[in-house]
């Protein structure tokens, strides 16, 4: 089994600021728990922020301007777990942080994941696609897709219905089962009906579907050479 | 004070209370995971497959089947791992109603068919491509789940427990059966009284109001047994209210679900929803 390395942000708590959400309760569980059992299965931790010490700037590519960090950070990691709200307009997901620095909001349009060590991103948070169109997913991550592998989220609306998703899937993705099954089993709720989805690249429509049905983590030095295919799967 | 609006219609209560049970202790070691694999038409033993044990759960393995038996609370999942969740380029084009008749009757083969029960949910496992010209290609269904609830005294059972999942592949076949669902016991309680649904929103009211949340829209309020998952232990079963609802932000861009659960019974026991662990409060970031 080849090593990774980790990074997990999480936010429950926000203020009565210029970046006030609702508050959360589950998102350090999710994160923490997917970080601890990737742990147990002999991953590495890299780094674990929580809160206001979760910024916008750890997904933001310096090319983007704004004191983009993403490569000493997101990018610097292999797999980077990210739980907290979503809200996806205009073509573009935005995550909400709880202090500014340098943006309360992050926002898709300034991130390229995978430019450097990223190969797969869960955004545990509402919205990560508004749906299953081509539209949809193509146009929000197409283009900041760079380089990683999967992309594992919700489309529309979810609840966090259990405090062990986050460390159930970690549980999985660590000990070598397929992501993109193993996102879909773990975080699927009948009750709540909500609807999870993991979408791959490729540079073929082979390569994206091949990663969509088969990719483990140890496929971390198998690189996506241009994102020119999604695949995705979800369950609904 | 958050604002709340209820979209959906408040449960109707049953005219007898419905009493809190005592759940049975799981039987779980090696021999009754064994004892299960002959009823899925496994060979059952130790030189037919293997045993592989973690700290919450056992796993027998015969050829492309694994059977895992959860320590906690007696749940078992029996899977193909060569079917399930697989893609092999089929497409499920069965109706939900086909769908639930072969689902029934696969749990009536294995003898796993509660004596009441309900759909609770009938969902599919959809795959999809898209290229350089972002038009969606190739989109199947490769598979269709269909949930049951068991029913109890004329309440279903809800919660991340208190379900019967039966995955089926394009030609109706059984990939996966989860089940996740205690064994009854004898009543431990009889309910005195039921709060009302007004009560357990005014519960939800109060738990947002300590979060500061603002806005909320409750979409459902459901009147159950409350049911914990895979990996929880649980004593009791017990009448509860199940309150889905949607936070909705200051600017109505970010919107996210929210789960409130409450006990029903004035005479309730204990927590219905273990707590969660104590968070460490991290220093500040430099």
């Amino acid at each position: 089994m080849i090593t990774i390395t980790v990074g997990v942000e999480w936010i429950n708590d926000f203020h009565s600021d210029a970046c006030s959400q609702n508050k959360l309760v589950y998102m350090n569980s999710h994160a923490e728990g997917f970080l601890n059992s990737m742990v147990a299965k002999g991953h590495v931790s890299v780094f674990d922020w929580g809160n206001d010490n979760a910024w916008e700037t750890d997904f933001r590519n310096p090319a983007s301007g704004g004191g983009g960090d993403a490569l000493n950070w997101s990018d610097e990691v292999n797999f980077c777990y990210f739980a907290d709200h979503g809200g996806n307009w205009s073509n573009v997901l935005h995550i909400a942080f709880s202090k500014s620095h340098n943006q309360c909001l992050g926002a898709s349009d300034t991130w390229k994941l995978g430019a450097k060590n990223l190969k797969w991103l869960v955004l545990d948070i509402c919205d990560g696609t508004l749906d299953t169109t081509a539209s949809a997913v193509v146009d929000v991550w197409g283009g900041p897709m760079q380089g990683i592998h999967l992309i594992f989220t919700f489309v529309g609306n979810t609840s966090p219905w259990s405090a062990s998703e986050g460390s159930d899937f970690g549980s999985d993705a660590g000990s070598g089962k397929v992501l993109s099954n193993a996102w879909l089993d773990r975080t699927f709720s009948s009750s709540i009906g909500n609807s999870p989805i993991a979408i791959a690249a490729g540079a073929t429509q082979d390569e994206a579907i091949n990663r969509r049905e088969n990719e483990t983590v140890n496929w971390r030095d198998y690189p996506v050479s241009s994102t020119n295919w999604l695949a995705w799967k979800w369950r609904y | 004070m958050p604002s709340i609006q209820i979209r959906g219609k408040m449960p109707d209560l049953p005219e007898s209370l419905p009493p809190i049970f005592r759940l049975r202790v799981p039987r779980v070691n090696e021999r009754a995971l064994l004892n299960l694999a002959h009823r899925f038409k496994l060979k059952g033993r130790e030189q037919a497959g293997s045993i592989s044990r973690d700290a919450s759960s056992f796993t027998y393995s015969e050829g492309s089947f694994d059977l895992t038996l959860h320590r906690a609370s007696g749940a078992f999942r029996f899977k193909d791992r060569n079917r399930w969740q697989v893609d092999h380029r089929s497409n499920v084009e069965f109706s939900d109603e086909e769908a639930i008749k072969l689902a029934r009757t696969q749990l009536r083969r294995y003898k796993l068919l509660p004596k009441k029960s309900k759909v609770l949910r009938v969902s599919r496992l959809h795959v999809a491509t898209a290229g350089p010209e972002r038009r969606i290609q190739d989109h199947r269904v490769i598979d269709v789940a269909v949930c049951f609830q068991p029913i109890v005294r004329g309440l279903p059972v809800d919660g991340p427990g208190g379900k019967l999942m039966v995955y089926l592949d394009h030609e109706g076949k059984l990939t996966c059966l989860d089940h996740i669902s205690r064994r009854v016991g004898p009543v431990y309680r009889k309910v005195i009284q039921l709060h009302s649904p007004e009560h357990a929103v005014d519960q939800a009211r109060r738990a947002w109001e300590t979060r500061g949340i603002e806005r909320v829209e409750i979409s459902e309020v459901r009147f159950c047994y409350y049911e914990l998952g895979w990996n929880e232990e649980q004593r009791y079963l017990q009448p509860a209210y199940y309150i889905l609802a949607t936070l909705i932000s200051a600017n109505e861009r970010i919107r996210t679900g929210d789960i409130h659960v409450t006990p029903a019974a004035v005479n309730a026991i204990g927590r219905l929803v273990p707590p969660l662990p104590r968070r460490v409060a991290q220093k500040p970031r430099k």
